[in-house]
């Protein structure tokens, strides 16, 4: 099996031992050595299991739950007792035959339900690995342990939930720093004038929200490119709406719905946050007593932008006019045949009619 | 009550942010404008009744402007506070006080953050935990 000088570890989709495998046998070229000669999880999943698959027939599921491998890391590369054949996850075991840990999750604070999650059922099965659901989650340690914001145990939707929106936090950071990228923006009256790279202009001209893109009437952060009048100027609305979106998980992230609106629409104010609150679990379509946090992305969006239209977004009334970038002009190409023009002369007069090496591409171009 | 007050420029900066503070002012019902424009377009803004204590001084908080050149935006000093009884339900116990001590010169504790939102209205906003009248200093 082992044919040529690299071998390599072909492991599943959460990182546990799934054969060895050389270039050759497994249909892969010979070519740049793969990073640590490894294909891990960073490499395509189903290249990974293909290969083994190409290697070892249809008997590989087999040997995987034998102790025999070559390695002693099984399921996400936890490793197995030998004599007990369950994977080590240094607060609990699990057993691969069961499909589950041998022992209960347990919480150091009295709970009856520990890590229970209404909104989902899988939450109050403390044997299960990660609520069941190990394509989005991972569970480092076996145990939960709430205070720990990297808790990858099974339950805790806010944790996981947590480290989405801290991905989804630089994610749309990247995204805002590629929007941003060259472009500028100046407010004067009610208009703010955005010039981008190429030299197009476009003019929103309006109430704040729209003219700055700015629907959550956000002074400063997340990306803003200007100020107007106290409003922070965002790039575009998607940005202003992601930047809206970073706010209120940073600001609110570990508050319901309803607390939300309490703060940010108090009834002090004269506002009713109730009805804000339940407008807004409407729209997302999660009950009111959801932490931010727990709100997918797409739930989040839906939930930005619902704030927005609630705080007057709105385009009725307002314009946006665009300019085309100024014709371009090519003053390369035009220099490049000037030049050519000009050495040919050169040559020419000089009566010297060879070409030196490295010119012969552009003479022949011609 | 463990904060740093701190005079600098006319202005009294407080830190940590997470510290409650005793702030002295004046108690007033403000009638302003909200969304969309806070006041730039009063025919169509929305119009907002808030608290605010007004300071003898303007008062400001620790702040790192977004770039350099947008301090004067992003770090405002202001003499009017917004005051926020968020925690509480409505008609609660310092609101209730509030509407007592209307008009008349208060000590509002609670911490104060700087506004993410042209909705918090003031530059700086202050969540409230207790309100007390100050009492006329007797006579000599």
């Amino acid at each position: 099996m082992l044919i040529g000088n690299r071998v390599f570890v072909v492991r599943r989709g959460l990182g546990e031992f799934a054969g060895l495998a050389s270039a050759r046998d497994s249909g892969f070229d010979e070519g740049p050595p793969i990073a640590g000669g490894v294909i891990g999880r960073a490499a395509p999943v189903g290249i990974g299991i293909d290969a083994v698959g190409v290697l070892q027939g249809d008997g590989v599921d087999d040997e995987l739950a034998t102790n025999d491998d070559a390695t002693e890391h099984h399921f996400t590369q936890k490793e197995r007792d030998t004599e007990s054949g369950n994977d080590y996850f240094l607060a609990r075991y699990y057993s691969s035959a069961l499909g589950r840990f041998t022992t209960p999750d347990w919480s150091a604070k009295t709970d009856p339900v520990p890590y229970a999650v209404f909104t989902d059922p899988q939450s109050l099965n403390l044997y299960a690995y990660v609520r069941n659901n190990p394509l989005t989650r991972i569970d480092a340690a076996g145990h939960c342990n709430p205070s720990d914001w990297g808790c990858n145990s099974w339950s805790g939707s806010g944790h996981y939930a947590a480290r989405e929106s801290a991905a989804q936090a630089k994610l749309a950071a990247k995204k805002q720093a590629q929007q941003q990228n060259g472009v500028t923006a100046k407010a004067k009256g009610n208009k703010v004038t955005y010039t981008y790279p190429d030299g197009s202009k476009v003019v929103l001209k309006g109430d704040h929200p729209f003219r700055d893109n700015n629907p959550g009437d956000l002074r400063s952060g997340h990306g803003s490119i200007g100020r107007d009048g106290g409003f922070a100027i965002y790039p575009s609305l998607q940005a202003g709406v992601d930047a809206l979106g970073a706010t209120l998980t940073g600001k609110y992230g570990d508050s319901s719905i309803a607390d939300t609106m309490k703060a940010f629409a108090p009834a002090s104010d004269g506002n009713d946050p109730v009805k804000y609150a339940a407008t807004l679990a409407s729209a997302v379509g999660v009950p009111a007593s959801t932490k931010i946090s727990a709100l997918t992305s797409a739930q989040l969006m839906t939930f930005q932008y619902t704030i927005a239209n609630a705080e007057g977004y709105s385009a009725a009334g307002n314009t946006a006019s665009y300019t085309a970038p100024p014709q371009q002009w090519t003053p390369n190409e035009d220099q490049e045949t000037r030049r050519y023009d000009r050495e040919l002369q050169i040559s020419s007069d000089a009566g010297f009619y060879g070409l030196r090496d490295g010119e012969c591409e552009w003479a022949d171009h011609r | 009550m463990v904060c740093a007050m701190v005079s600098a420029n006319g202005q009294t900066i407080v830190e940590p942010l997470d510290r409650e503070v005793a702030l002295a002012g004046e108690l007033h019902k403000v009638h302003g404008y909200g969304a969309p424009g806070y006041g730039e377009n009063k025919k169509v803004d929305a119009p907002i009744t808030y608290w605010v204590l007004e300071l003898p001084n303007p008062v400001n908080v620790v702040c790192t402007p977004e770039k350099p050149q947008w301090e004067a935006d992003d770090c405002k000093a202001t003499k009017r506070l917004k005051l926020f009884f968020p925690s509480l339900p409505v008609n609660n116990e310092v609101e209730r006080k509030a509407k007592a001590m209307q008009g008349h010169r208060v000590i509002a504790t609670g911490i104060l953050h700087r506004s993410d939102t042209v909705g918090e209205i003031t530059p700086i906003y202050m969540n409230v935990t207790e309100l007390q009248p100050v009492l006329p200093s007797p006579k000599s």
